[in-house]
């Protein structure tokens, strides 16, 4: 079906990627910055150990601090960046202290005091001046207050930490991520975090390598884009995109015509589960952004004593994940039988085994976030409910248990296409979607080796592949799959067509998506390289997203083939609109506000601001959320049964949803975003980072005009989509077979007797179809699309 | 004169923004909806003044039916023109001439327009909104003049944009008839009863009643 070339360029790209990740893996463990043994003082007295900065490490990660503000620039936007806050307060301090003593040069005795390395490799011992020892014990009554005041003035809990050892090892965290900051790497005049923060008092400036690296990035952007349009002006047509063939008429079966199997029928619940979560992600979301425009109050309600700041957003990145992760896996058990005509008996009691596990994890998860939060003590470093690092949140159990019911999923969907994979050439669509399907618990594993003890810029590395290379790779490729072969069964895709788009996605979007992960890793006190090469290759992530936008989603060709005299209209105007949606988000929310935080230098002033917030929102909700919405509604089209079907509330749905993520971006983030980075690069990072600026006047007025397209969003956009998948569960249509056609939900009919146009003769036309065959191992001189023998009518 | 705060050139240089992205987004929706239907018609170009079309070797494809039921039309060029050309296996497999069709209803990418075009308005909406919001905060004289008149001016400079989308219908062909199961089994079981109702030219079939087909047969 397609030339081996294809499958050479997917393996060639895969080899390559893994293979160099390999390499910064392996750096990673042994370059990044170092955690010593000990910190101790000219005399060798311990100020902290490297066992304190771990534990001081798992408090900020199991109190839901990253939920709160940051740490090397990644976490919460909220609070403060404790590396950058650590620094500025001891840098001051030590600075107060130099000038007081009446030295000359005061500030460069600052600068070499903080920028020489004292660390020993051979013992593993730290030295610290004994001006950073004073810093370290002032900054620590400062943590001591801040975190222990009996208000809830931060939007945490009252008296969060109010352990001295607590606050001892916590302040040994932050210092020693601080140290990295300003400490210069050996052999080099940049420290471990690539001179990051931006901080005068330290002369933390951006390096030769972050300007050199932007601009290189920026070239390698232009060459590959017109080394792809050269090449795709010259290709499109062999590839068949705009082959505009002549295509037999179709008549697409209506729902109620098409027959669901119990396992299908079971995935009204997955979606009505699966809305839920949406809904209660919404308004969380709507929780922490009420806490940016008021800290303290809640429209008069001490909120922060109940739901405090950190747990609103830990429930809402985590339920994001969720609901967009199920709401694929449910329509992954959704399609399996259309893929193979049958569903094995008894499919349906692990559908809803997986659900069960499903629900398990959701509550289990967000119940043990809640605890370590509140830091009951039954939490603390307890594999059940003591919570990770951010967007892995979940306590190491239900992480684990999450892993093992993604790999049931891929179990589920294996056995119910189990017989068609034996019968066909192992890189066909089938193989294709189950590939890609398998790569989602693959990855998604990857996440249990950052666990909350690990050491930062290992954690960092392989947290990122599961926020990166899980979710903007490989989720991406399964739900490009899904699509394709959604329209394949519709039969406005050729299986051709089909898989040269999903072959050229895998491509594209692994170029640059895979080294490309390495783009979160600028600052985390890995090597250079690990910055070198993420922001070279991340560039290239926005190509297929503008090839994609020029090419117009070249699935919508439907309409095209919309020529039967049965009367049959296209049943999935609203899905279709989704992915519409899809293809406008993934160019501006993931591309446009994506590149426009990629390059180092930019990155370097505005990790962690509202830009950040802007990106994620604008591909997370506007990328999976819209695909999730679509999706589910593909299937939810089948389950409910046609007089009942809602097409006036999905409408609402989607515009509301649209609309409204259109003015939380242009509304509040990007020009939040936009001012911040301003601040950043004019008065400094921290400042820009403080909750001062965060909560001033102007930029609460800012944040309130996100209200209106906040409500739209929920009531108008969220809350129909609870309606419709209630309705699923309501009336949803009950499986009474175990055998579908397969991959067709439409009926090529001939073309009988049209009338000419112009009003002269009748003239008598019977359309040619294209007679592709189906590919390695299939039948000969079957067509595309042809209604198998097993596909009733 | 009265000094300006920043904070109102602000609202003034991101509400011109917005409507910048808002014309943009707009432009946008055009060409994306034509380049989708120039994809679906394989680059070939349609020329409304004669209702035919010119493929990519020059040649011209006539109007040879019209399907009123579906709002389709169909184009062939000559089979005399197509066979000997040199792209022909690039281009059909028939030998009767390269056909195409083109849908007076264009959806979706009709749809894809508005859309798009919504979301320009919806972005236009805020670049008017947000001098007015920054009016709210104990402006002077000078400023309040200054934001109303942007804001009356982006609001003015926005009027194109919500003729574009009045005049962007989405086009879905609704006006064909979904006919949900029940309908769908009565239409099947007239259908079925009108077969059995028609007389047979054969006796022994009238005495001994029709045979009973398998169900693949009927597929």
């Amino acid at each position: 079906m397609v030339s081996k070339g294809w499958l050479q360029g997917v393996a060639l790209v895969m080899i390559f990627g893994f293979a160099v990740m390999g390499f910064l893996a392996m750096m990673t463990y042994t370059d990044s910055m170092p955690q010593p043994k000990q910190v101790i003082d000219k005399q060798g007295a311990v100020v902290f150990t490297g066992a304190e900065i771990t534990a001081g490490q798992q408090i900020f990660v199991q109190r839901g601090l990253q939920e709160f503000g940051s740490i090397v620039g990644h976490g919460g936007y909220l609070g403060p960046d404790y590396t950058a806050d650590y620094l500025r307060r001891s840098s001051t301090f030590v600075l107060d202290a130099l000038t007081a003593s009446g030295i000359q040069d005061p500030h460069g005795a600052l600068v070499t005091m903080m920028r020489t390395n004292r660390y020993e490799p051979a013992t593993g011992s730290l030295i610290f001046t004994d001006l950073q020892i004073s810093a370290f014990e002032a900054v620590k009554k400062h943590y001591a207050d801040f975190f222990g005041t009996p208000t809830t003035q931060n939007g945490l809990i009252p008296k969060m930490i109010t352990d001295p050892a607590e606050i001892h090892e916590l302040t040994a965290f932050f210092a020693w991520t601080s140290w990295g900051a300003a400490a210069e790497r050996p052999g080099h005049n940049y420290s471990y975090t690539n001179n990051w923060p931006a901080e005068k008092l330290v002369d933390n400036g951006p390096t030769a390598d972050i300007i050199v690296w932007s601009g290189l990035s920026l070239v390698s952007l232009m060459v590959a884009l017109g080394a792809l349009f050269a090449l795709y002006g010259r290709w499109s047509k062999r590839m068949g995109w705009q082959h505009g063939e002549e295509t037999p008429p179709l008549s697409f079966r209506q729902p109620g015509d098409v027959a669901v199997t119990p396992a299908q029928s079971a995935t009204a619940w997955f979606f009505f589960v699966v809305a839920l979560m949406f809904l209660a992600q919404a308004f969380l979301g709507a929780a922490v952004e009420h806490y940016r425009v008021d800290l303290t109050s809640f429209f008069g309600i001490d909120l922060a004593q109940l739901l405090p700041i950190n747990l609103a957003r830990t429930w809402h990145v985590q339920l994001s994940l969720l609901w967009t992760a199920a709401s694929f896996l449910a329509a992954g058990i959704f399609l399996a039988p259309y893929i193979s005509g049958h569903e094995p008996k008894r499919q349906h009691w692990l559908a809803y085994i997986l659900l069960g596990a499903l629900a398990l994890v959701v509550a289990g998860s967000l119940a043990g976030e809640a605890l370590s939060i509140f830091g009951v003590s039954a939490a603390k470093d307890s594999p059940f409910w003591g919570m990770q690092w951010e967007y892995i949140d979940l306590p190491k159990f239900w992480q684990g248990l999450l892993t093992v019911g993604l790999f049931l999923w891929i179990a589920i969907i294996y056995r119910g296409i189990r017989a068609r994979l034996k019968s066909e050439h192992r890189f066909n669509l089938p193989w294709l979607f189950f590939y890609s399907g398998l790569a989602i618990p693959a990855f998604y594993a990857v996440g249990m080796l950052a666990g909350s003890e690990v050491t930062l810029s290992v954690a960092e590395f392989w947290r990122f592949w599961v926020v990166h290379l899980w979710v903007e790779d490989f989720l991406e490729l399964f739900t490009t799959v899904m699509v394709a072969y959604i329209f394949v069964m519709l039969g406005v895709v050729h299986r051709r067509i089909a898989m040269q788009i999903i072959l050229l996605d895998v491509i594209l979007y692994s170029a640059g998506g895979i080294l490309g992960t390495m783009h979160h890793l600028y600052f985390s006190g890995t090597p250079v390289e690990h910055m070198a090469l993420g922001a070279f290759f991340s560039a290239l992530e926005v190509i297929p997203l503008t090839f994609l936008t020029v090419e117009a989603w070249s699935f919508l060709q439907l309409g095209a083939r919309q020529q039967s005299r049965s009367a049959a209209p296209f049943p999935h105007r609203w899905s279709v609109m989704f992915l519409v949606a899809v293809g406008f988000w993934n160019f501006l929310g993931a591309g446009v506000f994506g590149f426009l935080i990629n390059l180092p230098i930019v990155s370097y002033y505005e990790i962690g601001t509202a830009l950040t917030a802007n990106h994620a929102h604008a591909s997370m909700m506007g990328v999976y959320g819209m695909m999730g919405v679509g999706l589910s509604l593909f299937a939810l089209r089948y389950l409910i049964p046609a007089n009942r079907w809602p097409d006036r509330l999905a409408k609402i749905s989607f515009w509301s949803l649209n609309v409204g993520l259109a003015w939380m971006t242009f509304a509040t983030l990007l020009p939040l975003g936009v001012l911040q980075l301003w601040h950043s690069v004019n008065d400094g990072y921290f400042e820009a980072r403080s909750m001062n600026f965060i909560t001033g006047t102007g930029n609460t007025v800012l944040e309130w005009l996100r209200m209106p397209g906040d409500l739209v969003f929920i009531f108008g956009g969220v809350v129909p989509f609870v309606w419709i998948a209630w309705l699923g569960v309501r009336y949803r249509i009950k499986g009474t077979t175990q055998d579908v056609p397969m991959e067709a939900l439409f009926v090529e009919t001939q073309l009988v007797g049209s009338t000419v146009a112009r009003g002269t003769d009748a003239i008598t036309d019977v359309s040619s179809g294209p007679g592709y065959g189906t590919g390695y191992g299939s039948r000969a001189g079957e067509r595309d699309g042809d209604t198998r023998p097993d596909g009733g009518m | 004169m009265e000094q300006v705060n920043p904070d109102v050139w602000f609202a003034l240089g991101y509400g011109s923004f917005l409507l910048l992205v808002a014309h943009v987004l707009d432009v946008l929706a055009r060409r994306t909806a034509a380049a989708t239907t120039s994809a679906r018609s394989g680059g070939f170009e349609y020329h409304e003044g004669h209702d035919a079309w010119t493929c990519s070797e020059d040649q011209w494809l006539w109007p040879i039916s019209f399907d009123p039921d579906n709002r389709v039309t169909r184009y062939r060029a000559a089979p005399t023109v197509c066979n000997p050309c040199p792209v022909k296996d690039d281009c059909t497999p028939s030998h009767a001439g390269r056909e195409i069709v083109r849908n007076i209803d264009s959806w979706p990418s009709s749809e894809a327009e508005r859309f798009h075009r919504g979301i320009a308005c919806s972005v236009v909406v805020l670049a008017v909104v947000w001098p007015i919001a920054v009016m709210f905060q104990g402006r002077t004289g000078l400023e309040l003049v200054i934001l109303s008149a942007a804001s009356a001016l982006i609001a003015g400079c926005s009027w194109r944009l919500w003729s574009h989308l009045r005049r962007a219908p989405a086009r879905f062909p609704d006006h064909l008839a979904a006919l949900g199961l029940e309908e769908n089994e009565q239409q099947k079981a007239a259908i079925s009863a009108t077969e059995l109702a028609r007389r047979s030219g054969y006796g022994s079939i009238r005495k001994t009643g029709p045979r009973a087909v398998p169900e693949k047969e009927v597929r």
